[in-house]
């Protein structure tokens, strides 16, 4: 456990040392400044284009913090042997897993939580009537979508370098936030083995569209039902422990 | 290490073929008023983008007017240009999947995350679409069916239709040749502002503007109703009848329009 812990502060002064989280948040900063300062036709009190594409630009950022500081984690450790003390010390190959994906989620879920906050900022002195249980619920699919992320990145890294762990982790960011509902579609169409083969690869794609809270808080819908919200926090639980299962049992059989 | 690279440009490629298609098809051509197949494969990859993102930002409008709930037309001219509002029309929402068995709990899962409820921005929260409107021209000076609806919903959604008018007379700068922006502003002098003269003005530029453009009896009838009735408000039977009468041709079964012309004419 203490190395595990070891393994996790190592990341976050990583996160603080490193200039990614500063610029992203200066990029975020300003970016809502200049959407809050907008002026249309004397129009006032327009605000829900800067709660969309402020969740959406939230989102992407706190994305992009945990895929690149958690991809390259193992390769790096790989290249640099750096691992070779790590795994003598000792810590079980399970333990060295558990510590980079929890390094992950604290990393980017600090990142996610001040961000969040600049968002919240925004929300709440936009203009328009808030909800702070619909505020709370964008918060807490948030930090579900980051431990998904995280163990998919995991999983990823273990036959992957860091550049093709981002660019297809990216891509299937993409194609999930973008094709979830067309692959849905097409398999309640599809028929014998097409519908099987369709079927198969919607319940293994990880489901990040479930946890798109942007069209709720930008239209100021109700929040969801509570059996939803508990539903997908069961979903992101089981989805994260048959990752960090594989990933562990493809890393304990990997000749380093 | 170089067959992996390669792997990762033709999984990039089939996306990127994927999305060009997926956009041209779901919220370009739509609000364009024209078949997918009108647009060569090679200007969805190189050109029409700035034409693309511009009407995607309207096509971002009518989502928020929607609660954010996206919905396709299906009346023939779409339904948000000129002359084509109001016009009988049915939609189909986004989210209204196939009938899924209760037990897939995926699939109830997504179900219950989307939004799927129908309803329309009304009185002061209209003003919700004017950002993506006013993008979407900002985008293409040229996309008139933006700088319309602009005006439209300025003038007559939000009482700004001074802004209406100022903004409609930029567009025309960019599109001189453009009926529907004439069109628009013949509209809301005559509606909103009461000034008749300026209304008569940019109508018959619209009439002898549309002239030359290819349009349907609905956009014809558009333009000639305003222009009648602004000729009526004038005083001007005159000019006002031969205009019931085209308008009389061209929807022979509209019974109110030959009680106008028996009434303005008796």
């Amino acid at each position: 456990m203490r190395a595990v812990l070891a393994i996790i502060k190592g990341m976050i002064k990583d996160l603080v040392r490193r200039k990614d989280f500063y610029v992203l948040l200066v990029f975020l900063l300003v970016l809502m400044a200049v959407m809050a300062s907008q002026n249309f036709f004397q129009i006032k009190g327009v605000t829900r284009y800067m709660r969309d594409l402020g969740y959406s630009i939230v989102m992407l950022l706190s994305f992009i913090i945990a895929v690149t500081f958690t991809a390259k984690q193992i390769p790096a450790e790989i290249e640099a042997r750096t691992i070779y003390p790590l795994l003598a010390k000792p810590l079980t190959r399970y333990s060295f897993i558990a510590g980079k994906y929890l390094g992950g989620v604290v990393v980017s879920l600090m990142s996610f939580t001040v961000f969040y906050l600049v968002y919240g900022l925004f929300f709440v002195t936009g203009g328009e009537a808030w909800s702070a249980p619909l505020l709370a619920q964008g918060f807490f699919f948030g930090v579900l979508f980051l431990f998904m992320v995280c163990a998919m990145v995991i999983f990823l890294s273990n036959f992957m370098t860091f550049s093709a762990n981002v660019t297809i982790s990216f891509l299937i960011y993409i194609i999930v936030s973008g094709f979830s509902d067309t692959l849905r579609d097409s398999i309640l169409r599809a028929k014998g083995v097409l519908s099987v083969i369709e079927g198969v690869i919607f319940y293994i794609m990880p489901h990040f569209d479930f946890f798109d809270m942007r069209v709720r808080l930008a239209h100021s819908w109700d929040p969801l039902p509570a059996w939803v919200v508990a539903a997908v926090a069961v979903y992101t639980l089981v989805y994260c422990l048959f990752l960090l299962y594989f990933s562990q049992a493809v890393f304990s059989r990997r000749k380093l | 290490m170089r067959s992996r690279s390669l792997l990762i440009f033709l999984v990039w490629f089939f996306l990127i073929l994927i999305i060009a298609t997926r956009i041209d098809t779901f919220n370009y051509a739509f609000m364009a008023s024209r078949s997918a197949a009108d647009v060569p494969a090679i200007f969805r990859f190189f050109g029409e983008g700035r034409n693309i993102v511009s009407y995607m930002a309207i096509l971002q409008a009518d989502r928020y007017y929607h609660g954010g709930v996206g919905h396709i037309e299906h009346a023939e001219g779409g339904g948000l240009s000129v002359a084509s509002r109001g016009r009988d029309s049915y939609d189909e929402e986004e989210g209204h999947h196939p009938e899924a068995s209760p037990f897939n709990i995926l699939f109830r899962i997504q179900d219950n995350t989307q939004v799927t409820g129908h309803v329309h921005l009304k009185g002061d929260k209209v003003k919700e679409i004017i950002p993506w409107l006013y993008f979407s021209a900002e985008i293409d000076p040229h996309n008139v069916l933006a700088i319309t609806l602009t005006g439209f919903y300025l003038a007559d959604k939000l009482d700004k239709p001074q802004e209406a008018v100022a903004y409609l007379r930029k567009g025309l700068l960019d599109n001189p040749d453009s009926w529907e922006i004439n069109a628009e502003l013949g509209r809301i002098y005559f509606q909103d502002l009461g000034n008749y003269k300026a209304a008569v003005d940019f109508l018959s530029k619209a009439m002898e503007l549309q002239k030359q453009a290819p349009h349907d009896k609905f956009q014809e009838r558009y333009v000639l109703s305003f222009l009648a009735h602004t000729y009526e408000a004038l005083g001007d039977k005159e000019k006002a009848v031969p205009l019931y009468r085209r308008l009389s041709r061209l929807f022979p079964k509209d019974h109110r329009l030959r009680r106008k012309i028996d009434d303005l004419t008796s």
